[in-house]
């Protein structure tokens, strides 16, 4: 029968037991909240910054402010014109005394760091994904995935140590000659590309194998070869899952940080040359991080307003894989 | 055409088929070699770049402008005060999660929410958990570069991963034991407590453990909370300065002196020795309480 008023004791501590463990759980959407939040705070703050020196109170006492207002006075009291230039600009220089704020150089550092990357990966991945699905005998397959996956496991400052002492001198004497800059976009995107590599041959493979046989078995009856088989009937009955794998592997080439920090350079430079020195928005992140930036200044606001158009990007690209798997998957029955 | 040239036709083609198919497996191979040919030459590059400074003083000293003197002491002992710490915060937090969205939710539009939002929060770039501590820890609660504002970031950037690990370790165990459980009248809670628990116990424990080392590895958010400065003592309080292994051969690197990149080789294979150790108990770990079904 059940009881009347206070549950049993018992059931009190279950019921608070239960609530424990959903706060813990409700815990992860408090920190895509936190992120969202303190990303959007501070990046007002950013586009705030041409009011702040407009408001002499507070330029007598910030001399960051103060420099601000001396090196663009175009833009005090005008966030509008602020807005458009960082959307705009192609120079990118907050941190020296011309204080110009076009974030395009930064885009287009990460940009052509990723697609470099995504050019080794993408090829490279499918072709072992192929393998490791479609030919290699079951003994191969069950060494060769783990180890593979290694190479998702290093340290990524360790990829930026290798990409800077050893692709760049390697590249430098044997193929390009001083053509190529110390830090280049291409070593860093190359060395980016073998890390997500893992990344793509892994989902990749799975879904290759999640085909059903009988798919293959009609192909072969037919009388494809191997490579007809893996290429016009798994490959495109794995499509929508290949795609999902490419994309979220764009998504981490967008935001690895210590490898393009280390090999690509810390110039913000509005070029598509590989071999010139450049800047990603992670890159910059980090050299900001790497000086003082006292808290409110105009660095710091820095830091937040390109953070924001990485999120931005990344989380574009995570919602693209979901839907891209949604709308474009095979059933079979 | 006569059948006779139509066949001769088709063999042709089929000899050209089979040899693009054995030219495409060829490929597939090399492909697949590639990158582990890659991984063997990063390794021999480094272990030959550091060999020079695998000596005692590497984990005795602390950094200095001097190659010859300098080490990791201050790094090493950063590296396990934070990554403890982070543990301390974020296996209790993954588990309770895990355990909630696997024997307590109720399917719906919440747990339907929770899962997307885990799965976007394990794709966030680490850098931008880093600027998540800096507004949040060091600057909004004012914990400073500290210890502990370095280890709560990084317990946040590994809880989607620990929450997806437990509940993997979670789901294996078989519905009939829970089903058993119930049927002699145990509460939700003991069932939890006492069945499901223990038994996934070591594939939770495996999962924090490699989760943790993906921690260990990671750089650029401690960058942002100024775990990057010169530290010649060991952190005693989780309000202490710190510094840690990634940041310090970072440090090594960035600097133009090649002797401190070999420095810097040395401190990388400090590092792979430290994840080795860590992914090693955790394969031990797996295979030892493995339980079969």
């Amino acid at each position: 029968m059940e009881s009347v008023g206070r549950p049993p004791k018992g059931r009190r501590v279950e019921r608070w037991l239960e609530r424990v463990l959903a706060a813990s759980a409700l815990l992860s959407v408090g920190v895509t909240v936190a992120i969202v939040a303190v990303l959007v705070f501070e990046t007002i703050q950013f586009f705030r910054l041409p009011l702040d020196a407009a408001d002499p109170r507070l330029v007598s006492v910030r001399a960051d402010l103060q420099r601000f207002a001396e090196a663009r006075p175009d833009l005090v009291g005008r966030p509008g014109k602020l807005v458009r230039e960082f959307f705009t600009g192609a120079t990118w220089s907050p941190l020296y005394s011309t204080k110009r704020f076009g974030v395009l150089p930064l885009v287009a550092g990460t940009v052509l760091t990723s697609a470099i990357a995504l050019a080794v990966a993408v090829p490279l991945g499918l072709l072992a994904a192929v393998y490791l699905s479609e030919f290699a005998p079951e003994s191969v397959r069950a060494r060769v995935k783990p180890a593979l996956e290694l190479l998702a496991g290093v340290p990524t400052i360790v990829y930026g140590y290798f990409a800077l002492t050893f692709v760049t001198p390697f590249l430098q004497d044997h193929v390009f000659g001083p053509a190529m800059a110390g830090q280049n976009a291409l070593s860093a995107g190359l060395v980016m590309g073998i890390m997500i590599l893992p990344l793509v041959s892994s989902l990749s493979e799975d879904v290759m194998r999640a085909v059903p046989l009988d798919l293959r078995y009609g192909a072969f009856a037919l009388g494809a070869t191997r490579m007809e088989v893996a290429v016009r009937v798994v490959v495109p009955a794995a499509l929508s899952g290949i795609a999902a794998a490419c994309v979220l592997a764009l998504s981490r080439a967008l935001g690895e940080t210590m490898i393009v920090a280390l090999a690509a350079g810390q110039t913000p430079n509005w070029t598509a040359n590989p071999l010139e020195t450049v800047e990603t928005i992670t890159a910059f992140i980090v050299q900001v991080s790497l000086g003082d930036t006292p808290y409110g200044s105009v660095e710091y606001r820095t830091l937040f307003a390109v953070g924001m158009l990485l999120f931005a990007a990344t989380f574009a690209m995570n919602v693209l894989s979901v839907r891209v798997v949604q709308r474009f998957r095979e059933r079979y029955l | 055409m006569t059948a006779v040239a139509v066949e001769r036709l088709w063999r042709r083609r089929l000899e050209r088929r089979k040899a693009l198919a054995r030219l495409f497996v060829a490929a597939c191979q090399a492909a697949t070699l590639l990158g582990l040919v890659f991984l063997a030459i990063l390794l021999v590059d480094v272990a030959r770049d550091g060999a020079g400074y695998l000596r005692p003083e590497l984990v005795t000293n602390f950094p200095s402008r001097f190659p010859q003197q300098a080490g990791y002491a201050s790094a090493l002992v950063g590296t396990l005060y934070v990554t403890g710490l982070m543990g301390l915060v974020a296996f209790p937090l993954g588990v309770a999660a895990a355990v909630y969205l696997e024997e307590y939710a109720p399917p719906g539009r919440l747990a339907r929410l929770l899962e997307v939002n885990i799965a976007n929060l394990a794709a966030v770039p680490s850098v931008l958990y880093g600027l998540l501590g800096l507004g949040l820890f060091v600057e909004g609660l004012r914990m400073g570069k500290s210890v502990l504002a370095g280890a709560l970031t990084l317990a946040l950037l590994v809880l989607p991963l620990t929450i997806l690990s437990s509940r993997e370790a979670i789901r294996a165990v078989p519905f009939s034991v829970r089903e058993a459980a119930y049927a002699l009248g145990a509460t939700r809670w003991q069932v939890v407590r006492h069945h499901v628990l223990p038994y996934a116990a070591p594939g939770i424990l495996t999962g924090t453990i490699l989760s943790l080392s993906r921690a260990v590895g990671e750089t650029a958010p401690l960058i942002m909370l100024g775990a990057l400065q010169y530290v010649p003592f060991l952190p005693r309080g989780a309000w202490d300065y710190f510094t840690v292994l990634p940041i310090q051969i970072f440090n090594y690197v960035s600097l133009p002196n090649p002797e401190f990149h070999r420095l810097a080789a040395a401190g990388i294979l400090l590092l792979l020795a430290v994840l080795l150790a860590l992914n090693g108990t955790a394969i031990w770990l797996r295979n030892r309480t493995r339980i079969r079904w």
